[in-house]
C-alpha cells in the first residue's frame, strides 16, 4: 500500500517537473531570455534568420544602354553630314532627329535572351534566392535578390556584357569570339614561388581548329640575319650597306568587355584546344589567392553564359524593406493560432485532464521548435512558416493517437504501435523534407529544414516526453477503474 | 459509402465546378506584386508609419497599394499601384509633404513601370526538386503498400493529390485569394496533408485486409 502511494506521488511529481520545464521551455521559446547589456535589456537567445521575402531585399534596375545620336536628315531621308544650326535646318527643309544606335539589337528575343543569361550567371553566382522580372517593351530588367555580403559583387557583375575577343593587334580583325568557347573554368597551378591561378578557357571544336591556325599564323618569329657590307678602301670612299631583313612580328590581342587582358604572339602551336590565362600573380598567401580565385571565377561566370546581345546600363540599386510583416504574417499568425486554439479545444473536451496535460506538453514542443530552428542556422522564408504550420498539425495528429491509445490494457504495447505506424504514415513528407533539404534554392531548403527538424524534434520529444506522461496517467486511471 | 463521404465529395465537386467556370469567365485573382503597375519612391529623409502613408496613397489612387520602405535607414518609401497617373502623384506628394513637413519634388519625382513576373519564373525553381521528390515518394508508396496493389495505390495517390490541389485552387478563384507569394507554400501545405491522407488511408486499408487474411 505504503509502495502504491510512493508510486502515485512519485509520478505524480514527474508529471508536475514535466508540466512546468514545459512552461519553462515556452516561456523561452515565445518570450525570450532578456539580460542587461550597456544599460539595454537584451534577447540573448538567438533571432531567427530570415530570408528575402521576409526581410528585404536588393532591388536592381538594369536597362540596355541608350547609344543616343542626332541626325540631320534630307527630305528624301538621306543623312547630312553637314553641322548645321536649327534655324539653317528649317530653311533647307531638312530634319533633327534622335536615333539609337543600338534600335536593331532592342528586340523581344534578345530582350529574353538576356535574361536567360542573367537567370544563369546569378545561379553561377551562387545566388539561391531571387526574382527577375522583365519589360517586355524596354528590355528593363528588375532583379531581387538577397542582401549579403556579396551582394555589391553580384550587382557589379550581372550587366557585364561578357564579350570575349581575339584580334589582330593590327588590324583589329576579329579572329575568334565568344562562339568559339565552350567552357571557362577556374584552375590552379602550383609555381616555385606559391599557387597561380589561372583562367582555363575550353574551346569548342570549332573553336580548337581556329586557336590553332592562330597560334600557327601569330608563332612568336626569330630575329633575320642582319647582313652589313661595309667596303672601306680609302678614307674618302666609304661605302656602308646594310641589309637588314626583319619581318614584323605579327601579335594577337585577347579582349574580355573591350579590355585587352593580354598581347602575345605564340611560341607553340597550341592544338589542345585550351587557353590558360594567369589571373594576378603566384602566392602563398591564402588570401589574395582568393581574391584572385574570385577575379577568375566572375571573369568565367560571365564568359560561361554567353555574351549579354547588348550593354546595359544599372539605373536602379536599392535595399526594399519586406512589407509582409506588418501585413501577411499577421494573417498566417493568427490562421495558425486559430487553428492551433480549435485543436486544442477539441482534445480537451474530448480527453479533459490528459488532453490538457498534452497541450501542455504540445506548447513545449513548439517553443523547443521554435528555439532548435534558430539555434540549427535554418533559414525562414514563408514556405518555412508554412512549413512551421504542418509540423504543428502533424504534432497534434500524433498527440490525439497517443491519447486515443493511452486507455485500457497494454498501453506500452499499443503506444509503440501508434508510434511505429505514425512513422509510416509521414514517410512520404519525410522523403519530401530531406529531398528539399539538398535544393540549393532558399524558398524551398527553408520548407525542407524545417519540416526536417519538425520531423525529428517531434518524434523525439513525443517520446521521451508525451508518451511517458501518458503511460503514467494511464496506468494511474486503470488502477483507479481497479 | 457512407452519406459523410458522399457529402464531401458532393462539396468537392461543386467547388470544383464554380471555380472552374470562375476561372475561365474571370481568370485569376494576381497579387498587385506580381502583377506589375506602377511605382513612385520617395525620400522622406525621415521616419514614417508604412500605414500612413498607405491611407494617403489608397485615398488619392483609390486601388490598392502596397508600400514598403526603403534602406536600412527606411526614410524612403516605395509606393506600387496598378497605374498611378501624373496627376495622381503630384497628390500623393503634395499630401505627403503637408503631412511630415518635407520638400519632396513631385517633377523629379519619376514614375517608374514594373513589369509583371511570370507565374512559370516563380514556379521554375519548385518544378525539379517536386518531380524528384514525388518520384521517390510514389516508388515508396507502391513498395510499401504492394500488397493493396501497386498501380492502384499510385494511382489513387496521384489523384488525390490533384484533387486536392484543384480544390485548393478552385477555393482561390472563388474567393479571389491573389495569386502571389503564398501561392506556392499553400500548394505545398496542400500536397503535404493530402500525401498524409494517402497513407492514413492506405495504413488502415493494409490493417484491414490483414485482419481479414486472418480471420481466413
Amino acid at each position: 500500500m505504503e509502495k502504491k502511494t510512493k508510486t502515485k506521488s512519485g509520478n505524480k511529481i514527474k508529471i508536475l517537473t514535466i508540466v512546468l520545464a514545459m512552461i519553462l521551455i515556452s516561456m523561452i521559446g515565445f518570450i525570450g531570455i532578456y539580460t542587461r547589456k550597456q544599460n539595454r535589456m537584451q534577447n540573448i537567445v538567438e533571432g531567427y534568420d530570415l530570408a528575402m521575402d521576409l526581410k528585404g531585399a536588393r532591388v536592381v534596375s538594369i536597362a540596355p544602354t541608350e547609344d543616343k545620336e542626332t541626325v540631320i536628315k534630307d527630305a528624301e531621308g538621306n543623312k547630312i553630314d553637314e553641322d548645321l544650326t536649327d534655324e539653317e535646318i528649317k530653311e533647307k527643309g531638312y530634319t533633327k532627329e534622335e536615333i539609337d544606335n543600338n534600335a536593331d539589337k532592342k528586340t523581344k528575343e534578345n530582350f529574353e535572351n538576356a535574361k536567360n543569361i542573367i537567370e544563369k550567371r546569378l545561379k553561377d553566382l551562387g545566388v539561391d534566392n531571387s526574382i527577375i522580372k522583365l519589360n517586355e517593351e524596354t528590355g528593363e530588367i528588375t532583379l531581387e535578390i538577397e542582401e549579403n555580403t556579396n551582394t555589391d559583387q553580384i550587382v557589379s557583375e550581372i550587366p557585364v556584357e561578357g564579350k570575349f575577343e581575339i584580334v589582330d593587334s593590327k588590324s583589329n580583325e576579329v579572329l575568334m569570339d565568344n562562339s568559339s568557347i565552350k567552357e571557362v573554368n577556374v584552375v590552379y597551378g602550383t609555381e616555385t614561388n606559391g599557387t597561380m591561378v589561372y583562367l582555363q578557357i575550353i574551346f569548342t571544336d570549332e573553336g580548337k581548329t581556329k586557336l590553332e591556325e592562330i597560334t600557327n599564323t601569330y608563332a612568336t618569329q626569330e630575329n633575320k640575319t642582319t647582313e652589313e657590307n661595309t667596303t672601306d678602301e680609302n678614307t674618302t670612299n666609304e661605302t656602308t650597306e646594310e641589309n637588314t631583313t626583319e619581318e614584323e612580328q605579327k601579335e594577337i590581342i585577347l579582349k574580355i568587355d573591350d579590355q585587352d587582358v593580354m598581347t602575345t604572339s605564340f611560341d607553340q602551336p597550341i592544338k589542345t584546344g585550351k587557353l590558360e590565362l594567369s589571373v594576378g600573380t603566384s602566392s602563398t598567401d591564402s588570401d589574395k589567392i582568393q581574391t584572385y580565385v574570385k577575379k577568375a571565377k566572375s571573369i568565367a561566370t560571365e564568359l560561361n553564359n554567353g555574351k549579354l546581345p547588348m550593354q546595359y546600363d544599372v539605373t536602379g540599386n536599392e535595399y526594399i524593406i519586406s512589407d509582409i510583416e506588418t501585413d501577411l504574417i499577421q494573417k498566417i499568425s493568427i490562421g495558425i493560432i486559430a487553428v492551433i486554439a480549435i485543436l486544442a479545444i477539441c482534445i480537451i473536451i474530448k480527453y479533459k485532464l490528459n488532453g490538457f496535460i498534452s497541450i501542455f506538453t504540445t506548447s513545449g514542443f513548439i517553443a523547443l521548435f521554435l528555439i532548435l530552428i534558430r539555434y540549427a542556422n535554418v533559414k525562414i522564408s514563408l514556405e518555412g512558416i508554412f512549413a512551421i504550420a504542418i509540423i504543428v498539425i502533424i504534432n497534434y495528429l500524433l498527440v490525439w493517437k497517443l491519447l486515443e491509445n493511452s486507455k485500457g490494457e497494454e498501453i506500452a504495447e499499443k503506444m509503440q504501435k501508434t508510434y511505429a505506424n505514425f512513422i509510416l504514415r509521414i514517410m512520404p513528407i519525410s522523403i519530401m523534407a530531406i529531398t528539399f533539404c539538398f535544393i540549393n534554392w532558399i524558398p524551398i531548403s527553408s520548407f525542407g529544414m524545417v519540416m526536417f527538424w519538425g520531423i525529428v524534434l517531434l518524434l523525439i520529444y513525443n517520446w521521451i516526453i508525451t508518451v511517458p506522461v501518458l503511460k503514467m496517467r494511464g496506468n494511474k486511471e486503470e488502477k483507479t477503474e481497479k | 459509402m457512407k452519406t459523410k463521404n458522399k457529402v464531401l465529395i458532393l462539396i468537392a465537386i461543386i467547388i470544383i465546378i464554380i471555380g472552374t467556370v470562375i476561372t475561365v469567365t474571370k481568370g485569376f485573382n494576381f497579387d498587385l506584386r506580381y502583377e506589375g503597375g506602377k511605382r513612385i519612391e520617395l525620400n522622406l529623409q525621415k521616419t514614417f508609419e508604412s500605414s500612413d502613408i498607405k491611407q494617403i496613397a489608397k485615398e488619392v489612387i483609390g486601388q490598392d497599394v502596397v508600400i514598403q520602405k526603403i534602406e536600412i535607414y527606411e526614410d524612403a518609401v516605395s509606393i506600387l499601384s496598378k497605374d498611378i497617373t501624373e496627376d495622381q502623384k503630384n497628390q500623393i506628394v503634395t499630401k505627403i509633404n503637408e503631412k511630415y513637413g518635407t520638400e519632396i519634388s513631385a517633377e523629379s519625382t519619376e514614375i517608374i513601370v514594373v513589369p509583371h513576373t511570370h507565374l512559370k519564373d516563380l514556379a521554375e525553381p519548385y518544378i525539379i526538386p517536386f518531380i524528384i521528390a514525388t518520384l521517390i515518394i510514389l516508388i515508396y508508396i507502391g513498395i510499401r503498400y504492394y500488397k493493396l496493389g501497386i498501380i492502384k495505390t499510385i494511382a489513387k495517390t496521384i489523384g488525390i493529390v490533384i484533387i486536392w490541389q484543384v480544390i485548393l485552387y478552385s477555393i482561390m478563384a472563388i474567393t479571389r485569394i491573389p495569386i502571389g507569394r503564398i501561392t506556392i507554400p499553400l500548394t505545398l501545405t496542400i500536397y503535404m496533408l493530402s500525401l498524409v491522407y494517402c497513407t492514413t488511408k492506405f495504413e488502415k486499408n493494409l490493417k484491414q485486409q490483414k485482419q481479414n487474411e486472418e480471420k481466413e
